[in-house]
């Protein structure tokens, strides 16, 4: 699976990521799971996402958390 | 229904069923990053509107001519007095605490730095003095070694939803009992206010440094400034932390000079602390 979907999914076990194209509009990401979700995406990958990156745009979907992590400089 | 957060969607998303729709409307009082609520409210056909300007807001709620339950759900506007006096409202807000403990901001994390052993959440009725209103529903969680600011007010969020499944048909019926909150002090907490001031002491113990720290911790959201510390009469952020519990051994060797560890029979903590 996905490593980024297999977070998504720790984090959310109720949501359906795969058939959404918009978390937060589609209600699966609120304020406090997107928190959970940088914690496992720091730990996963040895980053940091501060609090200037926690945007809805960089959490919209998983091509969106892609290329956050991109810019952070992990290659998937 | 007034207010921000997953917390205000939540409790309409499920009220939606049991109230005709057009009889609902949503008011979003804080621009919230994550927020779903306009399309929660869209999807339902329930009225949405962003309102923060006080004044606004006040005369929103003086001109209510027809018998209506207000529910304040993490709501930061603090309703007038001639709102409160309008005959026509029942204003009922949900506080993150235990009332009478902790009225004010940032509840959880004056439970967790308190030492509370429990907190909890508080439905209450609106009087002019803030979370002072008699209470309909409180339910507790226990406040556990391990909890974070983020962590506890997660949790209460949870039993917030939790408990208002079962409240929203009292209110509705008008079958529900206030009572006057217990006495004792009423020590209101303020937004500007942080946990001994931001500042950890080199001479707390491990166990009193992991409350403090869990206490203010937020993730990535900087509901306080980052800590700091005075090592040497040098002033040091804290960047990060991180706990042990008394079964898990640190291998690491000496501290570097960008680390301050304490350890006692209950915790070992290790704070880093930002580079000059």
């Amino acid at each position: 699976m996905d490593t980024i979907l297999e977070i998504l999914n720790n984090v959310r076990p109720d949501a359906d990521f795969a058939g959404s194209n918009n978390f937060i509009d589609d209600g699966f990401l609120d304020s406090f799971d997107v928190v959970a979700l940088v914690t496992e995406l720091d730990e996963k990958f040895g980053i940091s996402i501060d609090g200037l990156d926690i945007v809805p745009e960089n959490f919209q979907n998983i091509e969106s958390i892609k290329s956050l992590l991109a810019k952070k400089g992990v290659a998937l | 229904m007034i207010g921000s957060g997953s917390l205000l969607t939540n409790c309409l998303k499920f009220a939606v069923p049991f109230i005709p729709p057009s009889s609902v409307q949503c008011i979003e009082t804080e621009p919230a990053k994550f927020s779903n609520l306009q399309n929660v409210c869209s999807a339902n056909d329930v009225e949405y509107c962003f309102l923060q300007s006080r004044k606004e807001l006040n005369t929103f709620f003086e001109d209510i001519s027809k018998g209506s339950l207000v529910l304040s759900i993490h709501n930061n506007y603090i309703f007038g007095k001639a709102a409160i006096e309008n005959p026509k409202l029942k204003i009922v807000n949900f506080h993150n605490a235990l009332l009478p403990k902790h009225p004010g901001r940032n509840a959880p994390s004056w439970a967790i730095y308190e030492g509370d052993a429990e907190a909890g959440i508080s439905w209450h009725e609106v009087v002019p003095a803030i979370d002072k209103g008699n209470i309909i529903f409180q339910s507790s969680v226990p406040v556990t070694p391990v909890m974070t600011g983020i962590s506890l007010t997660r949790s209460l969020v949870a039993k917030g939803l939790e408990s208002f499944k079962i409240l929203l048909p009292m209110l509705l019926n008008n079958s529900y009992r206030a009572v006057e909150q217990a006495g004792g002090e009423y020590k209101m907490h303020y937004a500007h206010e942080i946990p001994n001031n931001g500042f950890a002491d080199t001479g707390w113990s491990a166990t009193r440094l992991s409350v403090f720290m869990r206490a203010l911790d937020y993730g990535a959201y900087p509901v306080f400034p980052k800590p700091s510390i005075m090592i040497n009469d040098i002033c040091r952020e804290i960047e990060s932390y991180r706990i042990a519990g008394p079964g898990e051994t640190e291998t690491k060797g000496e501290p570097s000079p960008d680390e301050f560890c304490a350890a006692d029979e209950r915790v070992s903590i290790w704070l880093n602390l930002k580079t000059d």
